[in-house]
């Protein structure tokens, strides 16, 4: 038989149709797929026993309770315990121990004109170069202060009592931080302590820009307003999301609220709707008046864009809705408002009952680890004098906050060294000398004292999950080893973080004060305590001291006035814009956030990314800037190249400049600087009602 | 195979309300890393992104102060009888659990050929454009549950499929096949500050979920393509319940104009 060139064909043509008809080539599809998918260098999650840890989340004031679930001893989950929630900050939290921008050793920086140089040096040398820096500056008669990012902790008492041994020197709680608000607050009413509030209280609240559903405030709080059981009255210039879940909004020009607040004050006076005897009692009836003098309808539309009949409305609504409280809540990246909105936001408080009713009460301190020691005073940082530091430390170590570097930085006096404690090289840290490294949540354990809203002094530990790495340094041992080097004598025998929060706790046993409350809200008596170490042991297993309650009070200790409003942008420095920074409330506490945050930052639009300014489509036509493109934004302290995005929640005239993480914070190689530099503080320290201008480019 | 043999035994399913979603993105944040989603390459834009839970702000198209915004979290919608990502894969990765009626997606079969995203109307599927990467030993943080995906496949929302089979694994060790609702809820779920999302087994005419999706102000989107999905939203704003009606693009059109 003849086999020809058609044959061959046929049979390979029928092969090859046949080979189909068998699972071979499926199975081999199937294989190049599996094979594809299984490279050697595809992550491989952890292997091991299932375990879960409690703790509490560090990574803000608020310390919610966490059980950290851990595979062969990794965290690789976080969790809120029974019926808490976590901010995306706090679920990433594990990630963190990992972040590329942890620091592995003590490091030097070299800050160029747009770069830095960083090498490794040695802890003996930062803290010889700082002891130095401490003898120069007594010999020059020049301040020394440290710039404590979380104060209240056992730790913020050590700086006090290393500073104490100074002649000049002064602990600086960080501008922008949650709380900054209260603390004003207690300090212009002359509380003589600390202010928190009960929001369990008021049936209203008018909110000057706190972000309630922001991670401001405790949760239950916008939960109950969601519920209609709480009515809030949103004074702010956009539509924030606490805005849109409020009863009522108000936009406002930024910078006016305390036009706002005083025209609801006037508005309450004038129409018989409040006592004013506790204003006259509390001695600030002649400043409100003086300020009040000369405000017409048509003053306050064209400095507020708010009309009478709103300002009126407010005032009945607040009047018939009691108790009722006034918030002036901080800005997660434009930090508190100005003293006078402040002070105006006090007097509607007294107006309102606020104290009176306890949704203000005046908190009791927490008691320090070493009773008697002498201590530097604690103050805000733009009090101190500009030009007169002669070493700037900043304890980062526990987190960080969003504020203007240039407002820490004209405090220094040419040359003075900036020596940082953080676990990170980002953030704050970015900018100094000398960095420490620390350990960070997870790997040590955290102090959390009172959060800033808090009713009742309370603390919480921390406690670590994950085994230390080597090279991170204690900032109780720090400061040991700086006071021997600079020949200063600490009070108390401490060398270490938890040695400093046991000496705290055995003065809260010794005190026999309130009662530890534990995960599963059993409360019992400190006085039923055996010993201060059984404190600490139900301490760390997630259990919390909350105080006996302060009495509210009523009466105020030192007259107040409402200040005259700051003066606007320098002369010559023209504006078209007011500029409002604005960032998420969880992202402004740490210095790194986990990577996994581009789920919200840059792989959807949920949360607008670092550098860009939102604009109300009108402005950006006005201004010829298109929604997308890039502009640059220029300010009294710098310029920056910006993405220009529209948006009609934002009121006209405004910028709102979006200070989220920076690409370095989320894992990416450093870049450029801080868009939040950029931003102009006054003399007060306020950032949050800047001007500036936006053009093409 | 008849219709009523093709049924699930569980219809799990959730209702969102979108008056209390703030646009937190804790869900989001929580589905990454319940899932081992890996971060975004410095390159990768929303278009590029893996989130299968995506939040979507959408407004009114008010001007300033009548503007108003609603969040929608979007994730896979689950489709019933006529899910059209199960009909087009020709590699059969993609089908519907008979125990739960989840949509899933079988990573190891898929040839990323991406019919499933063409097809899906929801654009809730998400195409793994780069190999996964963490920062190095951020791999020790995952979650060992969930496999990790390769480049070159699609993958989306499962209702967190290994807490159902962790859920499955108790209920058997304790002898019974019902699962305690309390063992299976999906991280979003878990994750939410305001309550706004309610999961469960929609079948179940006694779960809250089955009351939520049946009550006034209930819709689910794209009604009218008829994909039965179990996913339910619910708003007591008209302007809200017509947004259901919408392309899904329309939807991200609005957030890329702000």
């Amino acid at each position: 038989m003849n086999v020809t060139r058609r044959d061959l064909l046929t049979v390979a043509g029928g092969g090859a149709v046949g080979i189909l008809l068998t699972p071979a080539p499926w199975k081999l599809v199937d294989d190049l797929a599996i094979w594809t998918q299984n490279w050697k260098w595809i992550p491989r999650p952890p292997r091991g026993t299932e375990t879960t840890r409690a703790t509490a989340c560090a990574l803000c004031p608020r310390g919610c309770a966490v059980d950290a679930r851990c595979i062969g001893g990794l965290p690789v989950a976080m969790r809120a315990a029974a019926g808490g929630t976590l901010c995306p900050l706090g679920l990433t939290a594990h990630h963190l121990p990992y972040h590329p921008a942890r620091l592995a050793t003590p490091v030097r920086i070299v800050h160029g004109d747009a770069s830095r140089a960083v090498s490794p040096v040695t802890l003996d040398a930062i803290v010889a170069a700082t002891a130095r820096a401490i003898g120069d500056a007594a010999a020059q008669e020049r301040d020394v202060a440290v710039l404590d990012m979380r104060p209240g902790r056992s730790i913020s008492w050590a700086w006090q009592a290393l500073l104490g041994a100074m002649p000049h020197a002064a602990v600086a709680a960080a501008p922008g931080r949650q709380g900054a608000s209260f603390d004003a607050l207690a300090r212009i009413a002359g509380a003589g302590g600390a202010i928190g509030a009960d929001l369990s209280i008021p049936r209203t609240i008018l909110s000057f820009g706190a972000p309630l559903a922001e991670g401001w405030g405790p949760p239950a709080a916008f939960e109950r307003i969601l519920s209609n059981d709480l009515r809030l009255i949103q004074v702010e210039p956009l539509r924030t999301q606490t805005a849109a879940g409020a009863a009522r909004w108000i936009p406002c020009r930024p910078g006016s609220e305390a036009l706002v607040a005083l025209a609801i004050a006037k508005a309450l006076l004038v129409n018989g709707l409040v006592d004013p005897e506790p204003l006259r009692a509390a001695g600030g009836f002649e400043g409100l008046h003086a300020r009040l003098a000369g405000m017409t309808s048509g003053t306050l539309l064209a400095a507020t864009s708010v009309t009478e009949a709103t300002v009126v409305a407010v005032a009945r609504d607040l009047a018939s809705n009691r108790p009722a409280l006034a918030l002036a809540g901080e800005q997660p990246g434009g930090g508190r408002h100005a003293a006078e909105a402040e002070s105006a936001i006090l007097a509607l408080n007294i107006l309102l009952g606020a104290f009176e009713s306890g949704a203000l009460v005046r908190r009791a301190e927490l008691p320090p680890p070493v009773a008697d020691a002498q201590l530097a005073p604690v103050d805000e940082l733009e009090r101190l004098e500009d030009g007169s530091l002669a070493l700037l430390l900043i304890d980062a170590s526990a987190g960080d906050a969003a504020f203007p570097w240039p407002l820490a930085q004209r405090k220094l006096a040419p040359g003075a060294p900036v020596v940082a404690l953080s676990p990170f090289l980002a953030g704050t840290a970015a900018h100094a000398d000398f960095v420490v490294p620390t350990l960070p949540f997870l790997e040590a354990p955290f102090e959390l004292p009172s959060s800033p809203d808090a009713p009742a002094a309370t603390l919480a530990l921390s406690a670590p999950v994950l085994l230390a790495r080597e090279g991170a340094t204690d900032p109780a041992a720090f400061i040991r080893a700086l006071a021997q080097a600079a020949g200063i004598a600490l009070p108390g025998e401490w060398s270490s973080s938890e040695e400093l929060g046991k000496l705290r706790v055995a003065a809260i046993h010794a005190a026999a004060r309130g009662s530890i409350v534990d995960r599963s809200a059993t409360v019992t008596p400190i006085a039923s305590f055996g010993s201060a170490d059984d404190v600490w042991t139900a301490l760390t297993d997630g259990s919390r001291w909350i105080d006996v309650r302060a009495e509210a009070f009523s009466v105020l200790r030192s007259p107040f006035s409402v200040p005259p409003p700051a003066p606007g942008p320098a002369p010559g420095f023209s504006t078209h814009l007011a500029l409002l920074p604005i960032a998420a409330s969880d992202v402004t506490q740490s210095a790194a956030v986990s990577p996994v945050l581009t789920k919200l930052y840059r792989e959807s639009s949920l949360r607008r990314s670092s550098r860009t300014v939102i604009l109300n489509p009108a402005t950006a036509r006005e201004l010829s800037v298109r929604d997308g493109r890039e502009a640059i934004l220029v300010t009294e302290e710098g310029k920056a190249r910006v993405r220009v995005a529209t948006d009609e929640s934002v009121m006209p005239g405004v910028a709102a400049l979006v200070i989220g993480p920076e690409p370095e914070a989320l894992g990416d190689p450093p870049g450029h600087a801080r868009i939040v530099d950029i931003c102009p503080a006054d003399a007060n320290g306020v950032w949050r009602r800047g001007t500036a201008r936006l053009v093409e480019g | 195979m008849s219709t009523e043999a093709r049924k699930p035994k569980s219809r799990y399913g959730m209702v969102i309300d979108l008056d209390r979603c703030t646009g937190c993105g804790a869900c989001s944040t929580a589905c990454a890393v319940e899932n081992n989603v890996p971060p975004a390459r410095e390159t990768a834009g929303d278009r590029t992104g893996l989130t299968w839970m995506r939040v979507y702000k959408a407004d009114n198209g008010k001007a300033f102060p009548e503007n108003r915004t609603a969040f929608f979290p979007l994730s896979c919608q689950h489709c019933g009888e006529h899910t059209p990502c199960v009909t087009v894969c020709p590699q059969n990765a993609v089908d519907i659990n008979p125990e739960t009626g989840v949509v899933s997606q079988i990573p190891a079969r898929c040839l990323g050929c991406r019919y499933c995203m063409a097809a899906c109307p929801y654009h809730a599927r998400y195409f793994n454009w780069f190999d996964p990467a963490w920062p190095e030993g951020m791999e020790k943080a995952l979650n060992p549950d969930v496999s990790v995906r390769m480049r070159g496949v699609v993958e989306k929302c499962n209702f967190c499929h290994a807490r159902w089979q962790a859920a499955e694994a108790k209920a058997a060790a304790a002898g019974t096949r019902e699962i305690d609702p309390a063992d299976y809820v999906p991280a979003c779920v878990e994750a939410c500050p305001t309550n706004a999302i309610t999961f469960g087994n929609l079948d179940d005419p006694g779960t809250e979920v089955a009351q939520l999706a049946r009550s006034e102000g209930s819709f689910r989107l794209l009604e009218g393509l008829g994909t039965d999905s179990k996913v339910y939203y619910r708003s007591e704003h008209d302007w809200v319940r017509r947004l259901g009606d919408a392309d899904v693009s329309q939807l991200e059109r609005k957030v890329s104009r702000g």
